[in-house]
């Protein structure tokens, strides 16, 4: 039987050093043997993660070493996620993610989406080259509080604007998140949505404060 | 000064009589035509006349300074690989790739084996070749039509597999990427042959989404540079022309500085146009001023989607004061916009003339 501890050092470093065999491994292991999943998941699995971001920001680590980081989180996630109990008194809400029509640059909408996955958000990702109205379809269906999109070409942006205002027609009250290598917080003002996210690391806080002031506007009406 | 005056002086070292403009027209001038783009393109097929008049009929409500010889989208080659195009009908789409013909390692020998013969093959690119030839004839005198590429990574990122994918196979399998590479250069090198040989009678502009955006400095040396020398040496030993680069990314830190620096000394790179993130000011201090080469000014895209056309104007009379009259372009900081309006297209170039010439007297 492996102490947590060690069980955690293996998740968190697994991740780090993309040991997609590895990190799948200590992950059914944690189960196995009865330890806490959740820790697991936060300690092992996202703090693995945090150094990525770190080592991304500070340009150690470009994207394909965060693909392979991210291949290796979900390796674990994928396993643990199921035995997670819903947590109290956390602020995660439900996200509709893709990156828009004409785009097939998934790589930053992909690394924004595990960040949710990890923070606990229920993700319904739509892919690539997602037609607008499946955006506005989607956001429907599940009621999402959030629709996020993402476009890595500047040609695909400008989609962004139309499906704003095709997803505020049918629901005024959902709130947008813009992300990807040409949009900037002007743009994203411009273009009429309520949230903009520069990185990855920065989308689910972004999120969480837009949920929050959708709520509040929710209580004040009713 | 006329349009080719023009670029000779900032490739010189000269104060032109204005700014030149480069607006980077890829699809745009589809929709600036009034067309859609399955008026002008398909699976398999591409109307020469067509996308001729992209160019022409731009060039002509515009009035800018260099352009492409075609419409130009960034899957040339792909289905006669055996990958599938996705062409869109809404105003504003972009043409992409629904599938891509590396979907496997396993699917790269058959790959090979249909990249050997795809200029043969190919109708679109046929027929964008016999659009170089109708463009430089009606309009090669007056205006530098340049021609364009991707090297070795982007391009195989658009005509063979998909960015993300190649990303994972850079860490996992370089051997399987460099094979890759140098038969996605070898193919963005024949077509520019061809394109010179169609016409085209400028500058080679290539374009690289692979640059600090994605890759890392280091990668960039291993995966990026070589391919480019490649390239440059080619453009300037068959056709006596300078090669310029748009590469995206950060480029402030000093090991994505460094690759700027290579791209200049070592790889013979004679122009580059760089995101909005770079400014005026930092372009002229860093690149302009440091290797007497011109520089694109990059003004955000989305700017000239959304306007209004004050906003424009108030921006150029904020950006020329600082740029380089030797060496200096206005350019998007990448493709235009394919449905920028046609009232902030016409001011960015007027008011880009504008000020500039009002700057480069006074100068």
């Amino acid at each position: 039987m492996a102490d947590m501890q060690e069980l955690l050092k293996i998740l968190k470093e697994g991740v780090i050093n993309y040991q997609i065999e590895e990190v799948g491994k200590a992950a059914q292991q944690v189960l196995d043997e009865g330890h806490d999943p959740l820790e697991a998941v936060m300690d092992g699995l996202a703090a693995g993660m945090e150094e990525v971001g770190r080592l991304f920001d500070e340009e150690e680590y470009f994207v394909p070493e965060v693909l392979m980081c991210a291949d290796a989180l979900y390796g674990g996630l994928d396993i643990l996620r199921p035995h997670v109990p819903k947590l109290e008194g956390v602020v995660t809400g439900q996200l509709v993610i893709g990156s828009v029509e004409g785009d097939v640059h998934d790589i930053g909408k992909n690394i924004v989406r595990m960040m949710f996955d990890i923070a606990g958000w229920e993700v319904h990702d739509l892919g690539r080259d997602v037609p607008l109205e499946k955006f506005v379809e989607e956001q429907l269906r599940t009621e999402s509080e959030i629709v996020a999109m993402s476009a890595m070409m500047t040609t695909t942006m400008q989609a962004m604007k139309r499906a704003i205002e095709m997803i505020k027609e049918k629901n005024p009250n959902v709130a947008i998140m813009l992300g990807g290598a040409p949009v900037t917080k002007e743009t994203a003002d411009i273009f009429g949505a309520e949230g903009y996210a520069d990185s990855a690391g920065n989308a689910v806080s972004e999120a969480i404060k837009m949920v929050a002031r959708l709520r509040e506007q929710h209580q004040k009406k009713h | 000064m006329n349009k080719k005056q023009r670029l000779e002086a900032i490739i010189k070292g000269e104060t032109p009589d204005m700014m030149p403009v480069f607006p980077f027209v890829l699809t745009h001038g589809v929709y600036s035509n009034g067309w859609t783009l399955p008026d002008v393109t398909g699976q398999g097929w591409l109307d020469a006349e067509k996308s001729a008049q992209t160019v022409i009929q731009t060039v002509k409500k515009y009035d800018y300074d260099f352009a492409f010889g075609s419409y130009i989208d960034l899957y040339f080659g792909v289905e006669s690989l055996g990958g599938e195009l996705k062409v869109p009908d809404q105003l504003g789409g972009v043409v992409g790739a629904a599938k891509y013909p590396v979907e496997t390692s396993q699917d790269w020998p058959g790959v090979k084996k249909k990249l050997a013969s795809v200029f043969e093959r190919d109708e679109r690119i046929k027929n964008t070749l016999k659009a170089i030839n109708i463009v430089t004839q009606e309009i090669g005198d007056e205006v530098p039509i340049f021609a364009w590429g991707m090297p070795a990574a982007t391009n195989a990122s658009t005509l063979l597999r998909v960015t993300e994918a190649l990303c994972k196979d850079m860490i996992l399998d370089p051997d399987f990427v460099h094979d890759l590479l140098d038969h996605a250069n070898k193919f963005c090198i024949e077509f520019i042959r061809r394109q010179y040989d169609a016409g085209c009678n400028s500058i080679c502009f290539l374009g690289d989404v692979f640059g600090t955006e994605l890759i890392s400095p280091k990668m960039y040396e291993e995966f990026g540079a070589p391919y480019v020398v490649e390239i440059v040496e080619m453009v300037r030993k068959e056709f006596n022309q300078d090669t310029w680069l748009h590469v995206h990314g950060s480029f402030f830190k000093p090991k994505a500085y460094g690759i700027l620096q290579k791209l200049v000394t070592e790889t013979g790179v004679k122009g580059l146009l760089l995101d909005q993130d770079h400014s005026p000011s930092w372009l002229d201090e860093n690149i302009a001023q440091k290797y007497n080469i011109p520089v694109g000014i990059p003004y955000h895209c989305p700017y000239l989607y959304v306007g209004p056309e004050d906003r424009i104007d108030r921006e150029m009379k904020e950006y020329i004061p600082n740029c380089n009259p030797k060496h200096s372009f206005m350019a998007p900081s990448c493709e235009i916009p394919p449905d920028v309006p046609e009232s902030h297209f016409k001011a960015w170039v007027e008011k880009t003339r504008a000020y500039s010439s009002e700057f480069y007297h006074s100068h």
